[in-house]
């Protein structure tokens, strides 16, 4: 059912996590062991969860709503949140290209409609309420910080771009909440379920799977690190979406303990986005191997603080990371290092 | 138990029998945790849970509190001790302003330090060494005058302001109270708020204190040109600073200033590198008074314990004293009197310059009849003792 003229049956392929789309689904009345024999939407539904590159039929609605929503299941199901994380960044990237080619219209309905957002556009400015603005926010980025905006009686000032960027946080966060809602609900799955969830884990992980001695050896020495450095390891290894200014912070301040290019680019494989060439690119780039030729500093305390990475665990005094870790290194080995490297292998 | 506790804890239980609590501050009494100290003993008593005032009363009557307190969330199970099992439902967003955290000059005059090492001793507030043997530990002793609370009071009144204008959140939406000693709390508790989760609370905590503010942001480049934000009759930081940014800009007096002033006056749209800067080099000198001064551990905080307001402060003898808007722009400490009948005979073995309206100074080590509050006051902070 369509309620309204904004949004077509192609927009429904589009935006699959739509009320609209939810409801024609719930209309096609199927069980989840009669999607399971429709071949055509298994098939799509292991492809658009794992390929970038994955090109929606638009002309064929209801095998691409169908096969969203099992994705969305076999992604629930595989109960691990790296394969649900990388998962729900590859679908909201999609969706976000979608987005940019929208009218403000459209974006402004879909914002409100799907995520409940609260948009307005006055004089032709969208403004978003500071209380959704604040949920959906990229963490970690100056400019989006609520200081730096323009905040009237409620509403923060947003360019049309930026709104879509938004939504884009939204999707990723109730794909991340339909999961565990899935994951956690009472449902028994078909038996054949099983194997479909086991290839789509695989798939979804094949970039990670491949480490394996020397992360462990890497997570041992964790213990001279500072609480943010340590949070952004415990974060990169857990899967989640780091900001920019998180990668860049984690890599220039492993480069400059004396980590090589190889050994920092391991610790961004498990992001959702994780792409090695790339990923080396901009390690080299910060080691100054490449551009430049300059070995950037982490930021200062002070900075990290500003962007929300500091978790202020730190004792007085500290105002840099590498400080922190020379002092910690320095102090090791004046107690005698081979106590405290014992200690620090066991964890 | 000393005589001055013992009169203390009937006055406060006299007090409680029919202390003013109300039903809609805090709001939704049962789904609060209530923690309070003891008088008797100073024991935190923690996780308890209440379905009426009356039951609150009838608690407080009997255990009297130097110290009460209630949660600024909302549990499913107020009572339980397990956090993970009291089901968080939400919480309040509280500015706490406390004269503590601001630095005043007056702190000066009546605030003094003693190195537990050494006996050295200052006025003001603590330094970092000791100058004398360089120790780090000391006793502090502060006082607060109408000086501190007046630069309290203007920090609330602009954290007021600000929601009002900024967040949309008007006078009447907020519940403003003196904290009994040092400063203010002003607590917001609409639907929307109640559900902001830590990042969200600190990124307003960082707006109130301008953490990460960069100037250059509210400047866009097109091309060649600059555009700015900055116009006096802007909304939010960027009209703040506008403001002020002209107040200073009109006394520089040069050609650049002269461009400034029409830019922030929004008669001319575009900005130059100089004017640019002679803004940056203004800016550290605007900053203090658009800046709030809150203290962000309770803002971000979701499971915060704060003062329960009409309670009393036990380390003043003070009422948590509500208060609208145009209450607190006249508040005087007055207004928090609880025990103005009668007076007492104690000695005092230390006091401020002054306090309340009494000169004090000169009368540190004598025995002297006060009146009931200012009595009540100095045994409270532990400075004077009972006298036949
Ligand atoms: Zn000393
Ligand atoms: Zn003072």
């Amino acid at each position: 059912m369509i309620s309204t003229h904004i949004i077509t049956i192609e927009d429904l392929v589009k935006y699959p996590f739509l009320p609209e789309a939810t409801e024609r689904i719930r209309r096609l009345n199927l069980s989840l062991r009669e999607v399971l024999s429709l071949r055509d939407v298994v098939e799509r539904a292991i492809k658009r969860a794992t390929s970038r590159n994955y090109t929606i039929d638009l002309t064929d609605p209801d095998t691409e709503l169908l096969s969203f929503y099992l994705s969305l299941v076999l992604a629930a199901l595989t109960r691990d949140n790296v394969a649900i994380r990388r998962f729900a960044d590859i679908e909201s990237k999609r969706v976000s290209k979608f987005l940019q080619q929208e009218p403000l219209d459209k974006v402004v309905y879909i914002a409100k409609k799907a995520f409940n957002i609260d948009v307005k556009v006055v004089n032709g400015l969208i403004q978003v309420h500071f209380v959704h603005y604040l949920k959906y926010m990229p963490q970690g980025d100056l400019e989006w910080k609520l200081v730096n905006r323009v905040l009237h009686r409620g509403f923060v000032y947003l360019s049309l771009r930026e709104l879509t960027r938004l939504i884009e946080e939204a999707y990723e966060k109730w794909i991340l909440s339909k999961c565990s809602e899935i994951a956690n609900s009472m449902i028994v799955f078909p038996e054949e379920i099983t194997s479909l969830v086991d290839e789509l884990r695989s798939k979804l992980r094949t970039v990670s799977s491949e480490v394996s001695v020397r992360r462990r050896r890497l997570e041992g020495v964790v213990d001279p690190y500072p609480p943010c450095i340590r949070k952004l390891i415990e974060e990169a290894k857990a899967g989640e979406n780091l900001s920019h200014i998180a990668r860049f912070t984690l890599a220039s301040f492993l480069i400059h303990i004396g980590f090589s290019v190889d050994e920092v680019v391991k610790y961004f494989e498990n992001l959702p986005d994780y792409d090695e060439k790339k990923t080396r690119y901009q390690v080299e780039h910060i080691a100054g191997l490449r551009g430049s030729r300059k070995k950037y500093l982490p930021p200062s305390c002070d900075y990290l603080r500003s962007v929300g990475l500091c978790p202020g665990e730190c004792i007085k005094g500290i105002h840099h990371p590498l400080q922190y870790y020379r002092l910690a290194t320095r102090s090791r080995a004046s107690e005698g290092g081979v106590g405290s490297e014992q200690r620090a292998e066991a964890t | 138990m000393s005589r001055e506790l013992k009169l203390l804890k009937s006055l406060f239980s006299r007090y409680y029998r029919y202390a003013e609590f109300t039903t809609d501050f805090p709001r939704d009494l049962p789904r609060r945790e209530i923690a309070l100290q003891l008088l008797e003993n100073e024991a935190m008593v923690r996780h308890l849970s209440f379905n009426s005032i009356e039951d609150l009363r009838k608690y407080v009557v009997k255990n009297v509190p130097s110290h009460l307190y209630y949660s600024t969330a909302y549990y499913e199970n107020p009572g339980v001790d397990d956090m993970d099992q009291k089901g968080w439902l939400g919480a309040e967003l509280v500015f706490d302003i406390d004269v503590d955290h601001i630095p005043t000059p007056c702190k000066e005059e009546h605030d003094r330090w003693i190195c537990e090492n050494c006996g050295e001793a200052g006025r003001g507030s603590k330094p970092e060494k000791c100058p004398k043997c360089g120790g780090s530990k000391f006793r502090q002793i502060s006082w607060i005058c109408d000086k501190c609370l007046e630069v309290a009071r203007e920090e609330a009144l602009k954290v007021i302001e600000v929601l009002d204008s900024d967040f949309g959140v008007s006078p009447h939406e907020v519940y403003i109270c003196f904290s009994g000693h040092r400063g203010f709390h002003i607590h917001v508790d609409t639907d929307v708020i109640r559900e902001l989760s830590q990042d969200a609370r600190r990124e307003i905590a960082d707006y109130m204190r301008l953490i990460g503010l960069r100037i250059d942001k509210f400047f866009t480049k097109r091309g060649k040109r600059t555009y700015s934000r900055l116009m006096i009759t802007s909304s939010g930081i960027p009209g703040r600073l506008a403001r002020s940014l002209y107040e200073k800009v009109i006394e520089v007096g040069t050609q650049v200033a002269r461009e400034v002033e029409l830019v922030l006056e929004g008669k001319k749209e575009t900005i130059s590198r100089k004017g640019i800067k002679l803004i940056e080099k203004l800016l550290p000198e605007v900053l203090p008074s658009i800046r709030c001064e809150i203290d962000e551990k309770v803002l971000i905080d979701t499971h915060r314990l704060i003062r329960f307001p009409n309670s009393l402060h036990g380390k003043t003898g003070l009422k948590v004293t509500p208060l609208t808007v145009s209450e607190l722009e006249r508040f005087s400490i007055e207004k928090a009197i609880v025990f103005r009948k009668g007076s007492l005979r104690v000695r005092l073995h230390d006091a401020p310059p002054k306090l309340f309206d009494m000169n004090l100074g000169n009368c540190v080590g004598r025995v002297l009849d006060l009146p009931m509050y200012v009595a009540i006051y100095l045994i409270c902070r532990k400075v004077a003792t009972l006298e036949e």
